[in-house]
């Protein structure tokens, strides 16, 4: 709407101004009831089975009705931070349904939510008794010899920790979206976890389980006011231009759905990785076995968003410059962090690209 | 308002306060959006924020300190205690994935294994169905019944050889009539 506008006489001015102010006041009355009211959205609606459990976690099967075309199955690993169910949002909104449509056998390991007993996993727990025995369950699900991870954030770092130490089944390609291999220079967490005063061990000793809250507010943290109000204020706009505000449901309750944090994660997670920069350096070591990048010999498709202040583009690319192998494919998105598996960029750019990628590097189901 | 009112031919044209105040809003906002973030980039926003979360983690400490010393001297489970029979069940679901991998591995190897050995001891010629090679596994198969036959005639001989043997022995052992008279003749004189 413009600045100025026109109208025939001084009463139909004062008609407009009414207009807009009884616009105003709706507006304000519908995005309190949102705030307050509205059920949340439906999320991670692809239909699927759970193939395999333990403790919390999941691992899902996505079922399809159209013909499947790949016979190397796809196993998505997901962060430690908010839900997974971000890859399966809604429908027409969904990595997970995108893939399942082309053709692939889609699985997902959601890691459900850490209790007060989970408190002492460790990365090593996490990759030796949850990622490799998911990629395994994945394998003979899909009676191939090979599989394919799609790494997401954090669950990008933890797939090449698995990928370094597990051969079998054969790793073919790693498809990385804004996940951290390189932790020098990493933004705003450069600052606050590098600080003389930020002790993980000290936090992971005394908190043991780390509270979603606190994970919560880390995040929110980077960008306080915009993550604080500035949603809040973005869905009245939204609402006072008569935008559709289904999306911002879905992302809202994504942003603010976290889980806790298992202390022993969390202190490998800033120590090594982030303090100690370890990955890179091949000092990683997981019940006595060293991380090796060189070793990785997957197809690398690493994917980053060029806005993205959590992970900044040039740690995700050190993909390219410290795994072994020689196919190695990065792209650049103009996107942020979430821009990747959200949004119009997403659906229209990021998926058919990481489709067509797996594609042409997945074993092709035959006919008999 | 009304001062901002103008007349020019016939139409009002007013500045509308409703999107002057929202496009003034909005970018104020986004102003200072970027100053925040801008602001907790910083060293020093890091170091303070530090010295509270030490500050709340000593806290923090001496409250479990505190609760823990209470709940063992309680005749309650604790959530410890909880945790405890939870991690127990974890432990129990490892257990059970492990013996299910060694359980496929196994079934796994043998599949392979029987499939391997199948193949070994058992070639089927590519070509069998030649006409000729059909000619010759006819020979064989001709040849073997022959064999099989003779065989049987063979047992058959032997079980008759047999038969006789077994008479012959029977009339060998057989007493001779005639000598036996004498004897008992030869007894009664005496």
């Amino acid at each position: 709407m413009e600045r100025i506008f026109q109208a025939h006489s001084p009463g139909e001015a004062g008609e407009i101004l009414q207009q807009n102010w009884e616009h105003w006041l709706m507006t304000t009355t519908r995005w309190r009831e949102i705030l307050t009211y509205d059920p949340r959205p439906a999320t991670g609606c692809s239909p699927k089975e759970t193939l395999w459990t333990k403790n919390k976690a999941q691992l899902y099967h996505y079922q399809s009705s159209s013909e499947r075309r790949y016979r190397t199955p796809v196993l998505m690993i997901y962060a430690l931070i908010n839900r997974p169910y971000v890859l399966d949002l809604t429908p027409g909104s969904s990595l997970v349904e995108y893939l399942v449509n082309e053709g692939f056998d889609v699985y997902l390991l959601d890691w459900g939510e850490f209790e007060w007993e989970d408190r002492d996993i460790s990365y090593a727990d996490l990759v030796y008794d949850y990622i490799a025995t998911a990629a395994r369950k994945v394998a003979r699900s899909a009676g191939s010899k090979e599989i394919s991870i799609i790494g997401y954030c954090m669950g990008g770092t933890m797939s090449t920790l698995y990928a370094a130490l597990f051969d079998r089944p054969v790793l073919k390609n790693l498809v990385y979206l804004a996940a951290p291999i390189d932790f020098n220079r990493a933004g705003t967490y450069d600052v606050w976890l590098k600080a003389p005063g930020y002790d993980p061990d000290r936090i992971a000793d005394t908190m043991e389980l780390v509270p979603k809250s606190f994970i919560d507010w880390g995040t929110r943290m980077l960008n306080p006011l915009a993550n604080y109000w500035g949603t809040y204020t973005r869905l009245w706009k939204t609402l006072e231009e008569g935008k559709p505000v289904h999306f911002w449901k879905v992302l809202n309750k994504w942003s603010s759905d976290n889980i806790n944090f298992p202390g022993g994660a969390y202190r490998d997670w800033i120590r090594d990785f982030y303090q100690g920069n370890k990955l890179i350096k091949n000092q990683v070591v997981l019940r006595g076995k060293r991380v090796q990048l060189q070793r990785i010999k997957a197809n690398i498709l690493a994917m980053v968003g060029l806005r993205d202040h959590i992970v900044m583009p040039h740690q995700t690319a050190a993909a390219l410059t410290y795994l072994g192998g020689n196919d190695k494919t990065y792209m650049e998105f103009p996107v942020g962090h979430g821009g990747l598996v959200l949004g119009e960029t997403a659906r229209m750019r990021v998926f058919p690209e990481i489709a067509y990628w797996l594609g042409e590097r997945s074993e092709i189901l035959s006919e008999d | 308002m009304s001062d901002e009112i103008k007349q020019d031919d016939s139409k009002v044209v007013m500045f509308n306060p409703f999107n002057v105040w929202k496009n003034v809003y909005f970018s104020s906002e986004a102003a200072l959006t970027a100053i925040t973030r801008k602001a907790v980039e910083t060293t020093m926003f890091a170091n303070s924020v530090d010295v509270i979360l030490n500050s709340y983690l000593q806290y923090l400490k001496l409250q479990n300190e505190v609760s823990n010393y209470i709940a063992e001297t309680l005749p309650f489970s604790s959530h410890r205690d909880t945790a405890r029979v939870a991690k127990m069940l974890t432990a129990l679901e490892n257990k059970i994935d492990r013996l299910d991998e060694e359980l496929f591995t196994d079934i796994y190897d043998l599949k392979e294994d029987t499939a391997a050995i199948l193949e070994s001891i058992a070639p089927v010629p590519a070509s069998i169905s030649d006409e000729a090679d059909a000619g010759r596994v006819e020979q064989i198969d001709q040849h073997i019944k022959n064999t099989e036959a003779l065989v049987e005639k063979i047992t058959a001989l032997e079980l008759a050889i047999e038969e006789i043997k077994a008479s012959l022995l029977e009339l060998k052992a057989k007493p001779k009539p005639k000598a036996t008279t004498r004897k008992s003749q030869k007894t009664a004189t005496e």
